[in-house]
This record gives structure tokens, sequence and C-alpha cells, in this order.
């Protein structure tokens, strides 16, 4: 054997558990839903196995009236769940960039301590930490206990099962995983540029804009990215604090799954998620590429 | 830092954001010694049991007691006669 194709050989050897397990742990279950959404839904849950292309009519449109009925509704609550993750991605960026600044500028120790306790709430249940939410903001929670005794409103605040909690506990679980990727781009940024151009008479806002924009694009960019994909298809959040009308994509998903058993029309929804996310990931990597390209 | 205002500033927005990460945190710390078996939203009155149970101490036997009795007890004292 030469040592070429000894190469190779093992090449394909230590690339072989890999190929295997994103094949059967992630291209496997993407196939079965790819194909569960054009089969026709079981009468008792389950599926037929037949060509079905009803799940995606009832969504987009061209269902019959007769054997499924179109709903423009579904098209509605995936526009409203893009809504809310774009609105969750903007609020988190708003959130986490100055205090990436913040954090960057400490001493070694102090930085250690706020990285320590950005991600230290991840590591708490989920629903335990939407369920505080809960608490604090039902009509007798202590937001409203606290702002009635300031004074500050004459009547209880109506937030808990509103689209405004649903984005707020989005934003509340989202947080860190904004910030650890624009952290690091902030941190990297190249403070020798940031002088040479104030010394040189940039003023604040052209500096932002020309020097740290640019430098910390790559690092919003990835955090925008790690936001928005979990934001989309989110069910628990909304299932916790939205109520009707904080209804996302997710919870359909979820309740065509595991409620109204119609594997087929669940299959279908998801499937549509994952189309939106992806060319919106497509969209960001080649506008991030092309910026990178410009700086 | 060539401006002293603006650190205060951002020192105080992070600080504020460290506190609404923290807030629910340190709800739910409180709420944990909530004696209140049935609902955890309505404050009753200060507990440890809930701490004692997973260390191991009466191996859970009084929060089921609890739990079966507190309704119970409810329906006695609330029921119309």
């Amino acid at each position: 054997m030469s040592a070429m194709q000894r190469q190779s050989v093992l090449l394909g050897v230590l690339l072989a558990p890999v190929t295997l397990f994103l094949g059967g742990f992630f291209l496997l279950p993407l196939c079965i839903i790819a194909v569960l959404s054009v089969l026709t839904p079981g009468l008792y849950g389950g599926v037929e196995w037949s060509f079905y292309h009803w799940n995606h009519g009832r969504i987009f449109g061209w269902a019959d009236g007769i054997t499924e009925i179109y709903e423009p509704i579904y098209l509605q609550i995936l526009l409203r769940s893009l809504s809310f993750a774009a609105l969750t991605v903007v609020l988190t960026l708003i959130l986490c960039y100055p205090v990436a600044f913040w954090v960057s500028r400490l001493s070694e120790r102090w930085r250690l301590v706020f990285m320590v306790l950005i991600t230290l709430p991840v590591f708490s249940s989920l629903i335990v930490r939407l369920y505080a939410w809960l608490l604090i903001l039902k009509p007798s929670g202590l937001l409203n206990t606290i702002l009635l005794s300031i004074g500050a409103i004459r009547e209880p605040l109506e937030i808990l099962y509103t689209p405004t909690a649903v984005v707020l506990g989005m934003v509340y679980v989202m947080v860190p995983f904004m910030f650890l990727p624009l952290y690091s781009a902030v941190d990297n940024l190249d403070r020798a540029q940031v002088e040479a151009s104030l010394d040189f008479g940039a003023n604040r806002l052209q500096t932002f804009l020309k020097v740290v924009l640019p430098q910390t694009l790559p690092g919003i960019m990835g955090g925008a990215v790690i936001v928005f994909i979990p934001s989309v298809g989110n069910f628990i959040v909304p299932d916790v604090l939205g109520g009707a009308k904080g209804l996302m994509i997710g919870n359909l998903v979820e309740q065509q799954f595991l409620s109204a058993r119609n594997w087929p029309f669940g299959s279908a929804l998801s499937m549509i998620i994952m189309a939106v996310v992806l060319t919106v990931l497509l969209v960001a990597v080649t506008r991030a590429r092309k910026a990178g390209g410009h700086a | 830092m060539r401006n002293p205002g603006g650190w205060a500033a951002l020192t105080a927005f992070s600080l504020l954001f460290f506190a609404f990460i923290y807030a629910p945190l340190f709800v739910i710390i409180g709420y944990s010694f909530n004696s209140n078996p049935v609902n955890m939203m309505i404050w009753e009155s200060f507990t440890f049991d809930w701490a004692a149970g997973p260390v191991g101490s009466h191996n859970g036997h009084r929060e089921s007691r609890r739990l079966y009795r507190a309704p119970t007890r409810c329906w006695r004292r609330c029921a119309p006669r």
C-alpha cells in the first residue's frame, strides 16, 4: 500500500464515525420528516403510505375545501413567529452590545465573574425560569405590586398572556446566546484602531460606524443566527407565557404531533420552519461574507 | 475610557441588565420557601420543607402527606354548609 493510499484509508476511518453519526441522527430524521409531510394522515393518528399534498395545501392555499380546508391562519402564525424571533434578536442585541463592552473593559477577575454570571442561569431549568416570569408578570404579581405601591400605575398591567410576555420571555431565555459570540467579537476589538480613529478627527459616531461596527459584525451575525433559529420554532415560552394571541408555529407543530395526532401536517409545518430558517441563514451568511470582504 | 460619564451610564445599564437576568432566579429562590403545597404562586407561609426533601430528611413522607391533606382540609373548611 502506498503512502497516498494509506492516507486516504486513514482519512476514511477518521471521517466514518462523524459521517455515520450525522447521517443517522441528523440526516435520517430530517428525511423521515420530509417523507412524512407528503403522506396521508391516518384516521386515528399515524400515517397511510400514499402521497398526499394537501398537508402543504392547507398551509399555502391550494386545498380544495373538501379534503382539507385552507386556513390563512397558519401563514399568519408563521409570520408572527418570524416577527417575534426578529424582535428577540434585535432586543437581545440592544441589551447585550453595551454590556459586552462593559464586561470587556473590566479587570481580568471581574470579567471572569460576570462571564460566569451570564452563563449561570442557563444551568437552571428553562421551565423554572419561565414560571418565575409568571410570578412576576401576573396581574397580582411582583411587578404590578411594586408599580402599584409606588403609584406609577393605577390599574395592574395586563402583560401576562400577551405577545409582549412571549417576546420578553424569549429575550430572557436567549440573552446568554447573544452575549457570548458578541463578547468574543468585542473582546477582540483592536483598541489601537479605535484610538487612532478618534485621534485623527473622526467623531464618536463615525468611529462606531466605521471601526467598531465592522469589527464586531461577525459576533453580531453569529449571535443573531444562534438566537433567531431557536426563537422561530420555540414553543415552551409561548406555552407558558403566551395566551391565544402568543401562539407560535412551534406550538402548532407540538399540537399536531401530541394532541391532534396529525403527524403529516405537523411535519409539513416543521418543513416550512426549516425552509424559512435555511433561507434566513443563507442570506445572513452571504451578507456577512460580503460585508466582511468590504471591511 | 475617555468619558467618565459615559462609563458610569454603561455601568448602570450593565448592572440593570444583570438585575434583569437574576430577578426571576431570586424570585424562584424566594418562593421555594413557600409552604403552599398546591399552588406555588400563592404565598402561604415560610417553610424549609421543600429543601429538606431532597436532602433526605423524613424521606419525603411529610410532603406527600401535606399534598394529600391540604386540599382535603381546604375542602372541609371552604365548603358551603
